[in-house]
């Protein structure tokens, strides 16, 4: 029984450490640009696609094709923001939004005319578990890759934010863009760090993604939205929040089913039972505040 | 070739219904809710379970997927409309998942990914009416003209009105002593109600009902209807779906090959949706109104 618990928190701590990948990089541009970014998703799955075509199609290792593929989706992180996003920034945060929304079911499309609708993996080779924490749990070296990057990204994050001169203006035109731009602070420059960072992590995430499960072209879609509700239940903007967010939503996942609480068919609900629940209790969010929820 | 004309017709009626009762709530009122869907779907299953258990026809299920929605509805925004803004989208997305969840697992009611089958085509005095016929075309226009008299009444009169002004500054509404929270919830109720006639002019019409109804490219459809026309445009919504429907069937005629059809009508919806945002947020049909 001990050990069904602890592999299934292991589980769901693989599970919280990839949302909260994808859920930092989406509250930091909520934070900063004010907006849900939904083509997030659409990152985290490109970068599945990539990393295959890399590893796989041309038979690159595996940490030059990480490399290669995290590049190649920040840049279009940086593209989407240049030519998608500084057009409408200025304008009611509803149009950038809305056109998020359209980038999502275009970039989707894209990925079904290139990769076509079959269900395809990473890797032919299967990777053999190994027994970690005295045998208790079978983990495979991508799943303990996977949390200790996904650590070491929050906590460098975390670093970045706080310490570097650029975390300092990050954190300045998030709480308020127009006093910061009056200190003559580049606004370009910080939307163009967060969308790079957080295509960065989106990818990184998604290369993970593709080790535990198949790539299809709604796999983006699978993740962010419990991305978005992670980001939700922490407080929208607030990085704790969206990694706390993150491993609750993962942890109760695994959980709930693997103990049988909740039949499997009921897993994707599972995130947005948490979230509709906490938001009647607490609006603001976890570690929100509660007069700037009220003052949106 | 005078079937698919007709089937085009209807579909695009029921869309039309569809998008206008949600032009209600998302564009009049501006409530960011991302989960109209499940009212659609919700008057869908209403109908096609009274129809293949109670053996109730299309006329009375009229009513009752209207009556079964809007008091959904009304539950609904007990639990939502306290948010606003984004955690208003996110809460109502993640209201659809679920929907979608509980329509494909709860096997005795909704007979699960299988679907309903055997619902019965609408009968007019003893007269069947059959799916892509001239009759059930007329039938069709008929009920969503009247629905859409019916809302079009709705977004003139001062409980519009009232819809309108909470759009623009609810805070300043509630200062003149109105009830947000009332007035919200009824135009959800009654968008919602309006969904689920629609939803169940679907059921009739498809005769098979299964969980897909839910599904999130239905949900964009109705976004981009809906944000194509302008937002709390009466007249945009109806040129909005049209267009929306008329570009959708586009790639068939160009002949695509069958795999890649419905790619290429999402990134004919996507370039669309972008398009409409850069130019003309307000709208792409914003000439109607600009004498106002």
């Amino acid at each position: 029984m001990s050990e069904l618990v602890a592999q299934l928190i292991w589980n769901g701590l693989v599970t919280g450490a990839l949302i909260a990948l994808v859920a930092l990089g989406l509250t930091l541009i909520y934070g900063i640009a004010g907006f849900i970014q939904f083509a997030h998703g659409e990152i985290v799955a490109l970068g599945a696609y990539n990393f295959m075509v890399f590893h796989k199609l041309m038979g690159w290792e595996i940490i030059p094709a990480v490399g290669i593929s995290v590049l190649i989706m920040i840049i279009i992180g940086l593209i989407l923001e240049r030519f998608f996003f500084r057009p409408v920034r200025e304008k009611d945060p509803m149009i950038p939004l809305v056109i998020s929304i359209g980038l999502s079911i275009g970039l989707q499309a894209i990925i079904l005319i290139f990769f076509g609708p079959n269900i395809l993996t990473i890797s032919d080779k299967t990777h053999a578990s190994i027994s970690i924490f005295g045998d208790k749990i079978l983990a495979t070296p991508s799943q303990i890759i996977a949390i200790i990057s996904a650590v070491i990204l929050m906590i460098g994050l975390g670093v970045f934010l706080k310490k570097s001169k650029i975390g300092k203006y990050l954190r300045a035109v998030a709480s308020n863009r127009e006093v910061a731009q009056v200190f003559g602070m580049n606004i370009d420059n910080s939307m163009k760090w967060i969308f790079g960072i957080g295509a960065g992590m989106a990818a990184l995430a998604g290369i993970f993604l593709g080790f535990e499960q198949n790539l299809e072209p709604l796999m983006g879609v699978h993740i962010s939205v419990k991305a978005f509700s992670a980001v939700i239940l922490g407080a929208v903007g607030s990085i704790r929040g969206a990694i706390i967010g993150a491993f609750l939503i993962g942890l109760t996942e695994s959980l709930l089913v693997g103990m049988g609480v909740i039949p499997s068919g009921f897993t994707s609900a599972i995130p947005f039972v948490i979230l509709i629940g906490m938001l009647l209790l607490r609006p603001e969010g976890l570690f929100g505040n509660r007069f700037e929820s009220l003052r949106r | 070739m005078i079937e698919y004309i007709f089937s085009l017709i209807i579909i695009t009626s029921i869309w039309t219904l569809l998008a206008q009762s949600y032009n209600l709530s998302f564009g009049l009122t501006g409530l960011f809710n991302l989960g109209h869907i499940i009212f659609y779907g919700i008057g869908a299953y209403t109908a096609a379970i009274l129809n293949t258990r109670y053996g109730i026809g299309f006329f009375p299920n009229l009513i009752f997927a209207a009556l079964v929605s809007g008091a959904f509805a009304a539950f609904f925004g007990l639990l939502t409309l306290r948010l606003s803004g984004h955690y208003l989208a996110i809460a109502t997305l993640g209201a659809a998942m679920i929907a979608t969840v509980v329509a494909t697992n709860w096997v005795s009611l909704t007979n699960g990914p299988l679907g309903i089958r055997g619902i019965e085509e609408p009968e007019f005095f003893g007269k069947i009416i059959q799916a892509d016929s001239l009759e059930f075309v007329v039938l069709m226009l008929i009920i969503v003209v009247f629905c859409n008299f019916l809302l079009y009444k709705i977004f003139n009169s001062p409980f519009g009105r009232i819809q309108r002004a909470i759009k623009d500054d609810e805070i300043a509404v509630r200062a003149v002593g109105k009830n947000t929270f009332a007035a919200k919830s009824w135009s959800l109720i009654l968008s919602a109600a309006f969904a689920g006639i629609a939803g169940c002019l679907y059921t009739h019409y498809r005769l098979f009902l299964d969980p897909s109804i839910f599904a999130l490219p239905e949900i964009i459809i109705l976004i981009l209807m809906v944000v194509v026309g302008g937002r709390g445009n009466f007249k945009g919504a109806i040129l909005g779906t049209i267009l929306v429907i008329i570009i959708g069937e586009l790639p068939r005629f160009i002949g695509f090959p069958d795999n890649i059809i419905g790619a290429t009508r999402n990134l004919l919806f996507a370039a669309l949706l972008i398009g409409t945002m850069f130019t003309r947020p307000q709208g792409l049909f914003t000439f109607f109104t600009e004498k106002e």
